[in-house]
């Protein structure tokens, strides 16, 4: 980070906040003042309340003993919902893609949170992220019939499908394990698409009476 | 080298992609191995959204047209053109994991804005090569020890590296620490030494002296292509001083 200037002038108790703004991701040093200033504003209630809040996540957060997703309780509510699919499983690789799939409202069924993808120039291999929570969850629960693995559409996301995929076929060869279609995002040009997008897109076209 | 940048703004290279990592929000820092500027850090803004015209274009192991505009401290991807996405080779997990072992070994023999073509063709000479060739471990030893050949690390093979004499054909030590071979007499306690058996040995200088076209058509038993492995991890672990992280990834899924 680099160092804060012409900031003398600022009692200490500020620069030592609009550092900490700056902690955060694409937080720069204006944005960081900006910041520190609007909460000098604010009434000390609001400010008790953010400070709490950012207590709270790190004090009333774990994580789900089932899907590995952050929640406040052993259990999380997606995985206690009984009306929710049993069968068939998601696996990501962040907890923020739980929500961009739920808000979707298009998938029923439980989750798995990898925490990471598998990256072995950068030191991640299997080892470090949930598979093995994964791989113990598909064994010890009958019910499971399908895995959608939805990690990311790059290298290292294809890399973290495969060896799924290789490590739950030789566990459990009854289990249907699928992957996210890829192809061209909504409301983009056929015109600016690349090569790989639209190979992959005629690659996953379906009947025209299937497409949703 | 800061007053060249400032002359020469942007620059347009072919290049391969070596590692990826995400930056801010929506961005990345891509490392790419040029023919002319060697090792380039350069961030492309907003590539993780999925209207991003450059995602479909770039990836790790993929050999792009890339324009960048150099900075001072971090060069911008400005447009990106896929040259090859070596698509066919992604398609197994083992050589993904060769993949990423040829590639880290790269970066760790790469320099930043120092231009190293031979590194460049190797690494794309080798890429095609896990497509066409079935014999894989021959070819990560071929790869390595090619890359020692040009990086200027070759170990010494021929002359005992404490008495200076010619070393006579049969087993001898490997010093990793020292950079060659050692005759068996003049081993010291101090140094860890690796036990190489003289079919090793000539593998090693068969490897190191000749071109994959003559490489392919020998048969290197099994276990010399092991006692190699063995003795270019411990060599390349020495000589750059650190880990190779993929090489847990890759003897995991071969």
């Amino acid at each position: 980070m680099t160092p804060l200037n012409n900031l003398q002038f600022m009692p200490p108790a500020l620069i030592k906040l609009i550092e900490s703004f700056r902690l955060l991701p694409g937080i720069g040093p204006k944005t960081a003042q900006k910041l520190a200033f609007s909460t000098l504003k604010m009434s000390t209630d609001q400010v008790k309340e953010i400070s709490e809040s950012l207590l709270d996540i790190k004090t009333q957060l774990i994580f789900c003993q089932i899907c590995q997703n952050i929640s406040e309780n052993e259990n999380c509510n997606i995985c206690i919902d009984d009306n929710r699919d049993s069968s068939i499983i998601c696996v990501v690789e962040e907890f923020m893609d739980v929500y961009v799939l739920e808000k979707s409202g298009a998938f029923k069924g439980k989750f798995h949170v990898l925490h990471g993808s598998i990256s072995p120039a950068n030191g991640v291999g299997p080892d470090e992220i949930r598979i093995k929570e994964l791989v113990n969850r598909v064994n010890n629960t009958s019910e499971i019939k399908e895995i959608v693995i939805a990690t990311n559409l790059n290298l290292e996301g294809e890399a973290t499908a495969m060896y799924i995929n290789q490590v739950l076929s030789n566990t459990k060869n009854t289990l249907a394990i699928t992957r996210l279609a890829r192809g061209l995002p909504s409301g983009s040009d056929i015109e600016y698409a690349d090569e790989t997008t639209i190979l992959h897109a005629l690659g996953s076209r379906v009947n025209i009476n299937e497409s949703i | 080298m800061k007053a060249y940048r400032k002359k020469k703004k942007y620059l347009q290279t072919e290049s391969i992609v070596l590692k990826v990592y995400d930056f801010g929000e929506a961005d990345r820092i891509f490392t790419l191995l040029s023919p002319s500027n060697g090792i380039i850090r350069a961030v492309a803004k907003g590539i993780r959204k999925p209207k991003s015209r450059m995602g479909g274009h770039i990836d790790v192991m993929s050999k792009v047209n890339a324009y960048i505009s150099l900075g001072d401290n971090l060069s911008n991807l400005s447009q990106v053109e896929m040259i090859n996405n070596y698509s066919l080779l992604k398609k197994d997990l083992s050589i993904i994991s060769i993949g990423f072992y040829l590639l880290e070994l790269c970066e760790k023999f790469s320099v930043e804005n120092d231009p190293n073509n031979d590194i460049y063709q190797h690494l794309s000479f080798t890429l095609n090569l896990l497509l066409s060739s079935v014999h894989k471990n021959l070819i990560m030893r071929w790869f390595e020890i090619n890359l020692l050949v040009i990086s200027g690390f070759l170990p010494e093979l021929y002359t005992c590296l404490v008495s200076g004499e010619k070393l006579s054909e049969g087993d001898h030590l490997f010093s990793s620490v020292n950079g060659g071979l050692v005759d068996k007499k003049y081993a010291t306690s101090t140094d860890n030494y690796i036990l190489m058996d003289k079919n090793s040995i000539k593998a090693l200088r068969f490897l190191s002296n000749n071109l994959w076209s003559s490489v392919e058509k020998i048969k290197i038993p099994n276990n010399s292509l092991e006692k190699l492995r063995i003795v270019m991890r411990k060599y390349i672990q020495t000589i750059t001083n650190s880990q190779i992280n993929s090489e847990k990834f890759l003897s995991k899924v071969n």
